[in-house]
């Protein structure tokens, strides 16, 4: 109960939208650190979809166009990249270098901006400090280079446009008994929006829309009112009593991104992998790795990993929120140990939080982390994505092969037989007929 | 004398004058028409890709950012070349970044990819400082596509494209390149002892230029040239914003409300940036038949402009090698502005229809039809057995059949016979 309160009003603080920066508590990582995976979030953004009858659908409320970063969004996402350069500024040199940091984004508009942002502000210090250091005088920036690769190519942190197996569960999870249970449970809401928006929730029987109603329409229109309300803008009179609703939906809808197994392992484990691999690398190598990996995901791709190393807490990841995955040294024995902490970057009254593998603890031994975590390690990605088909029926002839290679010999001489019985009894007719004729 | 040397001098410049103003004029009223843009260049200047153990200032560290990376002059020449393409298209593009408008795709390579960025920031220097994000940042991000090396299909093919290493293999193999190998020994051999590294073909010769050049004048065309993906889909863009525009000039600013997903794919943007290496961009001259067998410099661009003049819709391309220089390039028998179809059907055999196909390595496709054959040899053979039990089980029915058919013929003849007998009977 208590922590439904909190988050009740971490909610209403983002419907405020008001970011306090001077707030930040910065924390320098400890003096162990050899390296770190940082998962963000890109910023703020306009809604992925308007609806109709929308009263801010106007392409001018949106003037970057839908699903991209706003101003509030890319100042969120420099400002974590101030915030990086603060915890880690004792493995950062002041300017990039392409030995020590490398950025990955997924291929989206919004999260390359965010990449090249969140770069921008790990290295503006410098260049605020020393004018000659700017290839413009008058700028305190320089481009670090964001690698990505498209969506349907993506093998590496975002796999939900390349691995079609993982569609296919997720299609299978949603004709669940639960899903249905919970559409029924919700009925009174999708009957007001029936209504509402002139579309049909309830009437077609095909599972796969109750799928598509679920996902698209419940939990992105939650997504919808709720971004119309972080710029202030007004809500159609019918929308706010349905947000509690909504976000339940919402909430659902992102369980069911990693309920299986499977799941886990095609979702979350390609980019556990290339963390796991970042770590080994520093552990086998040492100066020559790089210190930072960092990775510009959906807040998806962010749920997927945290229901995989099991400290999500059901609340879909904020904007600009990052999950740290460091790798340390310890002083003394020189061991290496994981830490985990995932910082919400948004709201500065939610302190940094840290993580831990149930199985483990907060400093978790290299080998134990390794050990823990690869049970979600894909073996052949490429394979595993393959979307399983129902082996074809076995034909009649195909099991019992054996059995008709031996039975069909006999058969035929018994059929032959017959033949030849009943040809000699034909011949024998005849032959007497044709006497009787003469 | 020297007045009359001075008069014709003076009449020159007037005349040169007026004819560059007359080009100049041209060209201008020209950029009215232009509907799309397409620029291929070349990253900044940058340091050297790599070392050598014994060669002179071999060390890292003399350069700020690190081998194979940009310079800073190598990001203010991009800064300059966005700067001159503001200039110049200015009609074409947003003073802020709009996804609608613009797509730019590079190498996944660092330097190509901070290419872009620098280049996209003096493009849209000119931005409201109301909408920065930052107070200090002159600067807004726009997205730069890319595609991992070993899947890119667009501007580097080599570690996708199998053909491309035996092609290089072929070239080595050739006589003339063996006996250039052979008179290069003592460049090998000198190479080899100043840079502590044996030197013993001419593609280890660090001067990629010089190999180039010599093959080139040599009369052997560079790899790529069987196949250009680039040119494809610049010339497959420009038709789609053809066919998708009814009102052309009014569009040009038009804002369209899209969402980020699958962006680019859009053909009806207004301007394409392509940043790749000095080989994409010899090998795009190369396709176009046009290469002047200069490596191209840093920012070195291609640009393919979509005008449409009455009605009708014509190509032109551009070479700027110089922030102060452009070149027009006519391709060989067309003119400056080619109507597209021409512009299409002459460049026809660069023009890939199938990347897959064509990047085969000749002798695997012979390996791919033997092994079909023998897999449908095999699968012949396992259904052998099945065939011969199911003709077995034919041959049970259709002698069952036939059992029945003599039974009923038989009963027939029988019924007949009664018959006979009793018309025998009523005659």
């Amino acid at each position: 109960m208590l922590f439904h309160l909190f988050t009740l009003f971490l909610a209403a603080s983002s419907c405020a939208g008001q970011i306090l920066y001077d707030e930040y508590i910065y924390t320098p990582a400890a003096p162990t650190l050899q390296h770190v995976s940082v998962l963000f979030r890109h910023g703020a953004r306009s809604p992925i979809s308007t609806y109709a009858l929308d009263p801010n659908s106007h392409p001018d409320v949106w003037p970057q166009g839908l699903g991209r970063l706003t101003r509030e969004g890319l100042k969120q996402v420099y400002q974590l990249g101030r915030w990086l350069r603060e915890r880690y500024s004792a493995v950062l040199s002041v300017a990039w270098r392409y030995n020590q940091v490398v950025v990955r984004s997924s291929a989206e508009d919004r999260e390359l901006n965010s990449a090249a942002a969140l770069s921008a502000g790990l290295y503006s210090e410098y260049f605020l400090r020393s004018p000659n250091e700017r290839f413009d005088e008058e700028m305190p920036w320089s481009p670090v280079p964001v690698h990505s690769a498209p969506p349907k190519m993506d093998m590496e942190i975002d796999t939900a446009d390349s691995c079609t197996r993982l569609q296919q569960i997720e299609a299978e999870l949603h004709q669940d008994a639960s899903v249905v249970k919970f559409l029924q449970s919700i009925n009174s809401t999708r009957s007001i929006l029936a209504a509402k928006l002139n579309q049909s929730f309830d009437t077609v029987q095909s599972l796969s829309f109750l799928y598509d109603t679920f996902r698209v329409e419940l939990s992105f229109l939650y997504d919808t009112f709720k971004v119309e309300k972080e710029n202030n803008l007004t809500l159609a009179d019918w929308a706010e009593p349905l947000m509690p609703t909504l976000d339940l939906a919402r909430r659902r809808d992102f369980q069911f991104l990693a309920v299986t197994h499977e799941q886990k392992v095609l979702s979350a484990g390609p980019l556990l992998q290339k963390i796991v691999n970042n770590m080994l690398l520093k552990h086998d190598i040492g100066l020559n790795a790089v210190n930072m990996s960092l990775f510009a995901v959906h807040d998806t791709n962010l749920a997927v990993q945290l229901i995989t190393i099991d400290n999500y807490d059901n609340r879909v990841p904020d904007y600009a929120t990052a999950l740290l995955y460091e790798l340390h040294r310890h002083e003394k024995n020189g061991t290496y140990f994981v830490k985990m902490y995932y910082h919400n970057n948004t709201y500065a009254q939610s302190p940094m939080r840290e993580l831990k593998l149930t199985t483990c603890d907060t400093e978790c031994l290299l080998d134990d982390f390794i050990y823990h975590v690869s049970e979600f390690m894909p073996k052949d990605l490429t394979e595993q994505c393959q979307i399983l088909t129902p082996p074809p029926q076995p034909s009649f002839l195909d099991t019992n092969r054996t059995a008709v290679i031996l039975i069909a010999p006999f058969f035929a001489i018994f059929v032959s037989a017959i033949i030849f019985a009943i040809a000699s009894k034909i011949r024998k007719c005849c032959c007497l007929r044709n006497y009787e004729l003469f | 004398m020297s007045s009359t040397a001075a008069s014709i001098i003076m009449a020159v410049n007037v005349l040169l004058c007026f004819v560059f103003g007359l080009a100049f004029g041209i060209e201008e009223s020209s950029l009215k028409n232009v509907h799309q843009v397409h620029v291929l260049f070349r990253h900044g200047d940058r340091a050297p890709v790599s070392s050598f153990p014994l060669a002179p200032h071999n060390s890292e560290s003399l350069w700020p950012n690190g081998f194979a990376q940009l310079t800073k002059s190598g990001l203010q020449r991009q800064q300059a070349l966005g700067r001159w393409f503001r200039k110049r298209y200015d009609r074409l593009l947003s003073r802020h970044w709009n996804a609608s408008q613009i797509s730019v795709t590079s190498t996944s390579v660092d330097r190509t990819l901070n290419s872009a960025q620098a280049n996209l920031q003096g493009l849209y220097a000119d931005m409201d400082p109301a909408r920065r994000f930052d107070d200090t940042l002159n600067w807004s991000p726009v997205p730069v596509r890319t595609t991992p090396m070993a899947e890119d299909r667009l501007l580097y093919l080599d570690d996708w494209c199998p053909r491309i290493p035996k092609e290089v293999e072929r070239l080595n193999d050739d006589p003339v390149v063996a006996a250039l190998t052979a008179q290069c020994a003592p460049l090998f051999k000198l190479l080899t002892e100043r840079l502590g590294e044996t030197v013993e073909s001419i593609e280890q010769v660090e001067f990629a230029h010089d190999y180039f050049q010599i093959l080139l004048d040599n009369g052997y065309a560079l790899l790529f040239t069987g196949f250009s993906p680039l040119l494809r889909k610049i010339v497959d863009d420009m038709k789609v914003k053809l066919t998708n525009a009814e009102n052309l000039p009014n569009r040009s600013i038009a804002q369209k409300h899209t969402s980020g997903e699958s962006e680019q794919t859009s053909s009806t943007a207004n301007f394409f940036m392509y940043s790749g290496h000095d080989t994409t961009v010899a090998a795009n001259l190369q396709a176009l038949g046009v290469y002047n067998h200069e490596n191209p410099p840093y920012a070195a661009t291609v640009i393919y402009e979509l005008h449409v003049v009455q009605g009708k819709a014509y190509v032109q391309v551009l070479y700027h090698n110089e922030s102060s220089s452009t070149h027009l390039l006519t391709l060989p028998d067309c003119d400056a502005l080619c109507p597209i179809d021409k512009f299409e059907s002459l460049l026809a055999p660069v023009l890939p229809t199938d990347l897959e196909k064509e990047c085969q390595v000749p002798g695997q496709e012979v390996a791919d039809t033997h092994d079909s054959v023998m897999a449908g040899l095999a699968n012949l053979l396992s259904y052998g057995v099945t065939v011969s039990a199911v003709l077995l089980v034919l041959n049970a029915l259709v002698s069952l059949t036939l059992l029945c058919l003599v039974w009923s013929w038989r009963r027939r003849l029988k019924n007949l016979q009664a018959y006979t007998l009793l018309a025998q009977d009523t005659s």
